[in-house]
């Protein structure tokens, strides 16, 4: 008898075990897809949504659009490429506007533990996302030089688009550009998914200057814009 | 690990290729079958692109999924659902759910097109006057969006077939969703394709797979295609779009957002030169 009821609390317990750590699986899993409140679709981490394959297409471009952002863009390799804690511990740490016309109020403060996580992952992550990038670049380059057959007209404009938007890119994956900005401040340019956005620990208020919406974050001002079929914040210059 | 994947694909080519028309053993005939197949492919490919793109409306749902290679190699697939509704030569209407739960909404209205993202309540716009096929082309290539199907959609599908088509083969006749069609193996350069499209007198395509085959874990886009209809209801309401209470209005690309920076230096420039 009481070898059996040790046999049974073993098994009870080796079963209560088993349930603890499938909900701890599942709770990371949970939070490195989710990735918290504010994603805009992205995700804070996890798998990369992204890939040419996305944009569903034949034509135009070798990969069907992977550089048109079908794909690239709008994955969230992005995403966890780039350090929203650095972004957070840059110029957004200032004073809130008060001059804010209307506060979003879907701004949440983060608790830090979540940011701590969330670099912490991202420095993980950081090397193979580099490679990832490089990938996509080459994608990148190679459907350039298809859709420049398209219009020649316009074609100068693109490249400069495409030579900017790759800047944009090695900024926004978290290399050296980004440790900048936690000395100097956000660098003008940077990009933002909403995810990294919604995490930063500053409230933000919204203007509407001229017909365009800003966003200002302590003395960082975000304009946003959709890249793929995301959105994206970026960091312009004050509009005042 | 990539070898070997590679090696995994090697019998389901030479699969395909049995199955496209060359009878097994066939030998010497092997020549002469498969270039008949590949009229018979050809010509199914070019009356269902004809099809699409005579067409003077439609609307159809498409369930669609896709391959994200991740960094390690694996992949894992994603999708969302579009219902698509054209009538042309200046109105389309994408209503997009994504697996997630995001939804984004395209309208065209032959004098601007829109873009709605339901979850971050916010939306684009941009005016542009001209047909459907003008619009998709700013669409995907001047603002970078993503338009999966947008050949679908453009009365240049015949065109763009054939310009990318290099070889095509009839697979079999198979049916899709309880569809009679005729399953058609094509391949490009850079991507592969297969397409089922439906026998008698309405050609659709039923589903769509698209294969990158020179893109790293060789990544699968397909569509599946339900609903089919060539007169669909429509109303004014359809193709207007009025922003949701509370929506802002944001930039369409980052190329937007940069030439208003570089016009706000501009004027900066100026202010301080005077």
């Amino acid at each position: 008898m009481k070898v059996n009821r040790l046999k049974e609390g073993i098994s009870w317990s080796v079963l209560v075990l088993m349930i603890v750590l499938m909900a701890s699986v599942i709770d990371v899993e949970a939070r490195s897809v989710g990735g918290g409140g504010g994603r805009g679709g992205g995700g804070g981490g996890g798998f990369s949504r992204g890939g040419a394959s996305s944009s569903g297409r034949f034509s135009g471009s070798g990969s069907g659009g992977g550089s048109f952002s079908g794909g690239g863009a709008s994955g969230s390799s992005r995403v966890s490429g780039s350090g929203s804690g650095s972004v957070s511990g840059g110029g957004a740490s200032a004073a809130p506007a008060d001059r804010s016309l209307s506060s979003r109020e879907s701004q949440p403060n983060r608790p830090s533990t979540a940011q701590t996580q969330q670099g912490t992952r991202q420095t993980e992550r950081a090397s193979s996302q580099e490679n990832q990038q490089q990938d996509r670049q080459s994608q990148q380059d190679e459907n350039r030089e298809d859709w420049q057959q398209h219009g020649k007209d316009q074609q100068e404009d693109r490249q400069d688009f495409a030579d900017d938007y790759h800047d944009d890119h090695h900024g926004y994956h978290g290399g050296g550009y980004y440790a900048a900005g936690v000395v100097t401040g956000v660098a003008i340019g940077s990009v933002m998914t909403s995810s990294q956005f919604y995490a930063q620990p500053t409230s933000c208020g919204t203007m509407i200057i001229n017909g365009v919406t800003y966003y200002q974050c302590g003395s960082t001002w975000y304009q946003p814009a959709y890249q793929g079929d995301q959105v994206t914040y970026i960091v312009v210059t004050s509009p005042q | 690990m990539k070898s070997k994947r590679f090696f995994l694909v090697i019998p389901l080519v030479i699969a395909a290729i049995m199955l496209s028309g060359v009878p097994a053993g066939a030998g010497p005939a092997a020549s002469v079958e498969p270039k008949q197949g590949e009229e018979q492919a050809m010509a199914i490919v070019k009356r269902m692109a004809e099809f699409l793109a005579n067409a003077k409306s439609f609307s159809v749902t498409a369930d669609i999924g896709f391959d994200a290679v991740q960094s390690s190699g694996q992949k894992i697939e994603f999708g969302e659902t579009r219902k698509i509704v054209l009538e042309r030569p200046n109105h389309l209407r994408v209503d997009e759910t994504k697996r997630d739960g995001a939804q984004n909404r395209l309208i065209f209205d032959g004098k601007s097109v829109s873009y709605y993202h339901a979850r971050e309540n916010v939306y684009a716009i941009d005016p542009r006057a001209g047909t459907v096929d003008d619009m998709i082309e700013y669409f995907v290539n001047g603002l970078d969006m993503r338009l999966p199907l947008a050949e679908m959609m453009s009365t240049q599908l015949p065109r763009l077939l054939s310009e990318k088509i290099r070889e095509a083969a009839f697979v079999e006749e198979s049916s899709v969703a309880g569809i009679a069609c005729d399953h058609l193996a094509l391949r490009g350069d850079k991507v592969d394709l297969q397409v089922w499209v439906a026998q008698g007198a309405r050609p659709l395509p039923q589903r769509l797979l698209i294969t990158y085959k020179q893109l790293d874990g060789r990544p699968q886009f397909w569509a599946q295609f339900i609903d089919w209809n060539l007169a669909p209801k429509i109303t004014e309401s359809l193709f207007a779009f009025t922003p949701p209470s509370g929506a802002v209005k944001i930039a369409f690309s980052p190329q937007q957002v940069k030439n208003l920076e570089k016009q706000r230096q501009k004027k900066g420039d100026s202010h301080e030169g005077k």
